[in-house]
């Protein structure tokens, strides 16, 4: 199973890789591709962050977190709005952002999740679970659009730029991306080495033998959805220095994680990978087609992979 | 079971007279209130047919109302009869490309036709030679064009969705369509050809979206991609089907009627109506994992049984 998989994902990628790499060939130098590539590299970093949090929320958890993206954007604008306010560096704002989402997902959790999400996986019943996914994520849109209007906003963090043999890297994108992966590496470390995260990824593997050999799945369950949707506050944090975001940009980063979640699983360094893999791919499409399109290429990824997986028997 | 069948015949009689004379009787405001229902009533029946009867929660029909709206627009340009010819065979050859998701399950099934929407969206924004692109399409009215035709014209395409459900649930094909919902494998075990059917009810699903997208091309005269191919198409209807009962003939227009009067006493909220509307939504949604029919039937049958044990 696992096999074919990544014989899949390999495929994909190879004639992505092929189609872009000719284009880019003929049409520009290889000091204007490696640019490209340098710009996808940045912007996978984050993609990944948003995605493992995603994943962690719909896999472990068993919720179907279809508003985590929301809660992403709504991160961004915590940030944005406590950095007008007292002026303290944002990174050191991540850290309040991240306490409040953890904190409302717990209240979250206890309310309309759990008893939404109950039915969804023992009877397929999936309906409730759904409409209280999409209702949660109206509300967050409508919070944020009373309280801070629906233009598109950004937080404005200013560290220049240097060169790397003659590519431009601005330094806030290498401090965000640097960041993404270091988090991302402590949830690894995490989850590998700690009592806690083995917990967690028996939880993964089978809630009921897990239950069995005396794992407070409840309580497991709403400590991993309640960091799932932290990681939300700090990928928030770090993707507002980046992107202009609005109330409604949630739906163009649950593209991008959904298609992640698909091609690199609950593993956090497949994740990683196809979120680079994927940022350098969007990079060309943004360079050779024009900004509009490249939401295109997430959306065709996931729809292709899951049908094709579907055919394949998986 | 005679009587019953009577007296619901004589309500739904009397309910479609009521409909059909409102334009003469009601106000302004009330017929808009009513159209607007006809709109959820044929939008969430349509989506029933995929949604209620086989179980697949698609968000992707808000691609078949875009078509609709589009074909009204862009190339039957404001005929009305050219219009649901050529969106029923349009929204046909879409479906097509859903055949080989028809497959997945679950969550990730709804993930996918949420994406699909998007794409579609994205495609139609950006080709602007054909499409005329974000800045969306006008069209002129038709010569004699007013409400109350607009008004019937909603009120044939939501009866005759509902009607085409009433038919699906009393078929054969309605039986299969159920026995998938409850176990594909068991269905294709005993031959169910379980692909041919579901796409069967995603296409009849697809043409009755796409004629309410008419519908609404029709009373706007004024269309753009980001409202004719927002998820909030599919997402609305698929809230008014869990509320009034998943694969039910009935469901879906109770489900639509608590929908609006949940709109209309929300909205002197003003800015805040969304989250409160949403959050009423959440709460209907988990105390009544059936939907108001289920709760309905429940509630006769515990009555029944009350008045056999009576009896004895």
């Amino acid at each position: 199973m696992k096999l074919t998989r990544k014989n899949l994902i390999i495929c994909f990628i190879i004639v992505i890789y092929a189609i872009l790499g000719c284009l880019s060939v003929t049409v520009r130098t290889p000091m204007f591709a490696s640019q490209v590539v340098m710009f996808g590299i940045l912007n996978g970093g984050l993609y990944a962050i948003v995605a493992i949090g995603f994943s962690m929320g719909i896999t472990v958890a068993r919720i179907v977190n279809f508003f985590h993206t929301d809660l992403v954007i709504f991160a961004a604008y915590i940030v944005f709005w406590l950095y007008l306010a007292l002026n303290i560096s944002p990174f050191l704002l991540i850290a309040i952002s991240t306490l409040i989402l953890f904190s409302l997902s717990v209240a979250m959790y206890k309310f309309p999740l759990l008893k939404a999400n109950e039915k969804a996986q023992t009877m397929h019943m999936i309906g409730p679970a759904v409409l209280t996914a999409f209702g949660i994520s109206l509300i967050i849109q409508n919070v944020m659009i009373n309280f801070w209007g629906a233009d598109a906003r950004i937080i404005k963090v200013e560290f220049g730029s240097f060169d790397l043999y003659g590519i431009k890297i601005p330094l806030v994108r290498l401090i965000t991306t640097f960041s993404a992966i270091l988090l991302l590496t402590v949830i690894w470390l995490f989850l590998r080495f700690t009592r806690f995260g083995k917990a967690i990824r028996a939880i993964a593997q089978d809630p009921r033998a897990a239950q069995t050999v005396g794992i407070n799945t409840y309580r497991l369950n709403m400590l991993c959805f309640a960091l799932a949707s932290a990681t939300a506050g700090v990928a928030g944090g770090l993707i507002g220095m980046i992107y202009p975001f609005s109330p409604e940009s949630g739906l163009r980063y649950l593209n991008l994680s959904a298609t992640l979640v698909i091609l690199g699983g609950l593993s956090i360094i497949g994740t990683l990978i196809a979120g680079l893999l994927l940022g350098v791919a969007e990079a060309f499409i943004t360079c050779l087609l024009g900004a509009e399109l490249k939401d295109l290429l997430a959306t065709m990824l996931f729809i292709i992979v899951v049908s094709v997986r579907r055919a394949f028997g998986e | 079971m005679e009587l019953e069948k009577k007296i619901s015949l004589i309500i739904g009689a009397l309910a479609v007279s009521l409909l059909a004379s409102s334009p003469f009787l009601m106000g302004s405001y009330a017929t808009y209130m009513l159209f607007l229902l006809l709109i959820f009533v044929g939008l969430s029946s349509a989506l029933n047919y995929i949604a209620g009867f086989v179980g697949l929660h698609s968000l992707g029909n808000a691609v078949f109302f875009g078509i609709g709206a589009y074909s009204f627009a862009l190339i039957a340009r404001g005929n009305v009869l050219y219009a649901v010819i050529l969106a029923s065979i349009l929204c046909i050859l879409c479906s097509l490309v859903f055949i080989p998701m028809l497959g997945i399950r679950g969550i990730y099934f709804v993930l996918s036709t949420i994406f699909v929407c998007e794409a579609v969206r994205l495609l139609v924004t950006n080709l602007r030679d054909l499409t005329g692109g974000a800045a969306g399409v006008h069209v002129t009215p038709p010569p004699g064009y007013n409400f109350s035709q607009v008004y019937y014209f909603a009120l044939i395409v939501a009866l005759a969705a509902v009607f085409v459900g009433y038919v699906i649930r009393n078929s054969r094909a309605g039986l299969y369509l159920y026995a998938i919902r409850e176990n594909e494998e068991a269905a294709a075990a005993i031959g169910v050809n379980t692909v041919k059917y579901k796409f069967l009810s995603l296409a009849l699903s697809s043409i009755f979206t796409g004629l309410v997208g008419v519908v609404y091309a029709y009373y706007l005269l004024y269309i753009d991609p980001l409202t004719s191919f927002s998820v909030s198409w599919s997402l609305m209807p698929l809230f008014t089907i869990i509320i009034g009962g998943e694969g039910t003939v009935l469901g879906p227009i109770f489900g639509s009627i608590t929908l609006i009067f949940l709109q209309e006493i929300t909205k002197p909220l003003g800015e805040w109506y969304l989250t409160i509307f949403s959050a009423m939504l959440i709460i209907v949604a988990l105390f009544f994992p059936e939907g108001i029919i289920g709760f309905i039937t429940r509630a006769f049958a515990r009555m029944r049984k009350a008045q056999k044990s009576n009896r004895k």
